[in-house]
């Protein structure tokens, strides 16, 4: 029998057993799917964004399927950062997996409110910035600038010690030149992709098919996307990339690693099934020993991009 | 959120038949999902076939991508099953009304927040609209073979577009159920809404009524509430929302809620799939 692939990687400091975490928004706070998924399948788990107060969220109906996807316009609907660390705290401190907390809000005060509360609360391992909500008015606005991504970030990196992870919009002409921008201030990793900003019509009313009219859009639909965001980013920059989209398989996670991501996040998938974490990380780690790979991090950036020349070119 | 475990199950398809115009019933064997449903629990499955011996790729093998919800109609614990009544109304029912018997779906569940129990003593009315009637099946059901209530005090109102789709409404008679039947288009029972027959009931014989049940489209609901506040009685909902995730943990699936007696106060958005489907009438905006 084949020795098991080493299946462990580094973000920064943050070391996970696997490169498979669970993306925020699609886990709520871990304790739901707790009741019947082992959270040890994952390398982590990424809470849902926090805002300062408890988030009401966007009028119903904040869902639709897509061809191959879904759109969704929850509206950052969440618990807030108090109760959070008093009601969600205790169960995920528990959890043996690495423990990501997504941190929202308007404005940056906000954000450094959520960020400077979280920072004195034991048992978390990194932050995740929620710099790309498509779901809030203008929660795209920090990843869309670079000046402004880069304030954010800085503002952040100086008042936590935990790591900072800086999750990307794909809504952007040049997403390397924001990764270069949270790089530069101080970011640990970077996270991409958010979700699309889409929307879908009701013909038969005329009416958006969302209460909030426009949605983001996720699944296996927006995987090349993913990877071609992943591709860039990881080209501009130093920093670890995790990449984020459409994942449902071992082979879907081997894609984004080849692309240049040293861990991989499941959003949607978790949906359709709960137990997508242990599939991902155990055909990950079947594909590596059938191809001979014995650590994964070989994997990370391996993509041979064949030279013009070996392009075969036949003029029309 | 409740305590019930929720299992995962590859369930087995004892039988999938057609029950009338685009009406089928799916009975499924998943023993501790049949074990702990109780009325107005639902479940949540992948209509398609995603077993692993096809050579499709997992999203392709997915398709449609997210689950589908359905309220239990029935179970037999001792066998381990449960049954589903199901309308096909997009791609996802219509897909499973093409599984066969002896093929597996997977299932989740027994999912989301159960009925109030009817008691002996306080005669209850449940008024079903369409597939709406799949959780009061249940309800009746277990009602009379734990001998919580005399079938007397049952009565359900079902109402659908056309006598076909009133299939389940002999189930209601086997229990010594009273049901009254209502339909669209008059090709049986009362000719019209079936909202419009609770109101000559609860006119006709108050005391009938100390406590309402109602599932079906959002207008009937709706008109219940309203029927029901008029009257003074309590009673509770069952409510549908889009569930992509069907545990609590999405929040898409959510209904605005208020203060049960203080329609001014300020809403709040509740999950359907966790804090429901099962609302008391006075809590929910609809
Ligand atoms: C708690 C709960 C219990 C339910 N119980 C039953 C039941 O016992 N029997 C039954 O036939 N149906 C039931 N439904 C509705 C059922 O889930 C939908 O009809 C089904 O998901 C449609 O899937 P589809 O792929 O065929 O249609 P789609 O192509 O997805 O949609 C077709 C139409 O149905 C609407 N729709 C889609 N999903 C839902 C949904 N979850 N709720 C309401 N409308 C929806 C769409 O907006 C669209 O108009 C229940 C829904 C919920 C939330
Ligand atoms: C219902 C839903 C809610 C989400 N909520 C958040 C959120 O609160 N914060 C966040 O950073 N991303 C959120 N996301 C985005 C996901 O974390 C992920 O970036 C995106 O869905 C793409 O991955 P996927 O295709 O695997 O789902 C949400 C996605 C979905 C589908
Ligand atoms: S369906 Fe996800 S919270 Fe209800």
């Amino acid at each position: 029998m084949k020795a098991q692939p080493d299946l462990s990687v580094s973000i920064g400091a943050l070391k996970l057993r696997n490169p498979v975490l669970a993306a925020s928004g699609t886990f709520g706070y871990g304790s739901e799917y707790g009741r019947f998924v082992n959270l040890s399948d994952f390398g982590g788990i990424v809470t849902k964004t926090l805002t300062p107060e408890p988030w009401p969220g966007n009028p119903p109906p904040r869902a639709a399927e897509t061809a191959a996807g879904m759109l969704n316009s929850i509206g950052l609907q969440n618990v807030g950062v108090e109760a959070f660390v008093r009601d969600k705290m205790p169960y995920l401190r528990k959890m043996d997996t690495a423990l990501i907390v997504n941190v929202g809000g308007g404005p940056v005060e906000e954000f450094v409110y959520v960020t400077e509360r979280l920072s004195d609360c034991e048992g978390i391992d990194a932050l995740e910035i929620n710099m790309s909500c498509p779901n809030v008015s203008g929660g795209l606005d920090f990843s869309t600038d670079p000046r402004r991504a880069g304030e954010l970030v800085s503002a952040l990196r100086s008042i936590t010690d935990l790591p900072v992870i800086a999750k990307l919009t794909p809504n952007v002409t040049d997403v390397g030149e924001i990764a270069r921008s949270v790089e530069d201030a101080g970011a640990d990793a970077i996270s991409a992709i958010n979700t699309l900003r889409g929307m879908a019509v009701d013909i038969r009313t005329r009416r958006p098919v969302l209460g909030a009219v426009t949605g983001g859009l996720s699944g296996p639909a927006i995987k090349p996307v993913a990877i071609a965001a992943v591709y860039r980013i990881a080209s501009q920059v130093d920093v670890p990339v995790i990449g984020i989209g459409g994942i449902m398989s071992g082979e879907d996670a081997v894609e984004f690693l080849v692309a240049g991501a040293t861990a991989v996040q499941v959003g949607t998938a978790n949906f359709v099934e709960p137990r997508s974490g242990a599939s991902v990380a155990r055909e990950l780690a079947g594909w590596c020993a059938a191809s001979d790979i014995h650590s994964v991090r070989t994997l990370i950036g391996s993509m041979r991009i064949p030279s013009q020349e070996d392009v075969p070119c036949h003029p029309l | 959120m409740s305590t019930i475990p929720i299992c995962q199950y590859d369930a087995e398809i004892l039988s999938n038949r057609q029950i009338g115009p685009g009406l089928y019933w799916i009975d499924l064997l998943a023993p501790e999902i049949s074990r702990h449903a109780q009325p107005g629990h639902f479940v949540h499955l992948i209509a398609s076939d995603v077993s692993k011996d096809s050579s499709r790729q997992t999203w392709l093998r997915h398709t449609p991508l997210l689950r589908r919800p359905f309220s239990i109609a029935e179970r037999d614990p001792e066998k381990g099953v449960f049954g589903l009544i199901y309308r096909i109304v997009g791609g996802g029912t219509e897909i499973l009304a093409t599984r066969r018997e002896g093929e597996r779906v997977d299932v989740l569940g027994p999912l989301g927040r159960t009925f109030e129990p009817i008691r002996a003593g306080r005669p209850v009315i449940m008024v079903a609209g369409g597939v709406g009637v799949a959780p009061f099946l249940s309800l009746a059901q277990e009602t009379v073979r734990d001998g919580r209530s005399d079938p007397a005090e049952m009565t359900v109102l079902f109402g659908a577009a056309t006598a076909g789709l009133l299939s389940g409404e002999e189930k209601f008679r086997q229990l010594g159920v009273d049901v009254k039947l209502a339909t669209d288009d008059g090709t049986t029972g009362h000719h019209g809404l079936v909202t419009d027959m609770l109101e000559r009931e609860l006119a006709r014989s108050p005391r009938q009524c100390a406590y309402l049940y109602a599932c079906g489209p959002t207008p009937m609901m709706r008109r219940c509430q309203a029927i029901a506040r008029e009257a003074g009685i309590d009673g509770q909902v069952s409510l549908e929302g889009i569930m992509p995730c069907g545990v609590g943990v999405c929040m898409a699936c959510v209904v605005p809620c208020v203060i049960p007696g203080d329609r001014s106060s300020p809403r709040r958005y509740e999950r359907v799939c966790d804090t429901g489907p099962v609302f008391d009438m006075e809590e929910v905006v609809l």
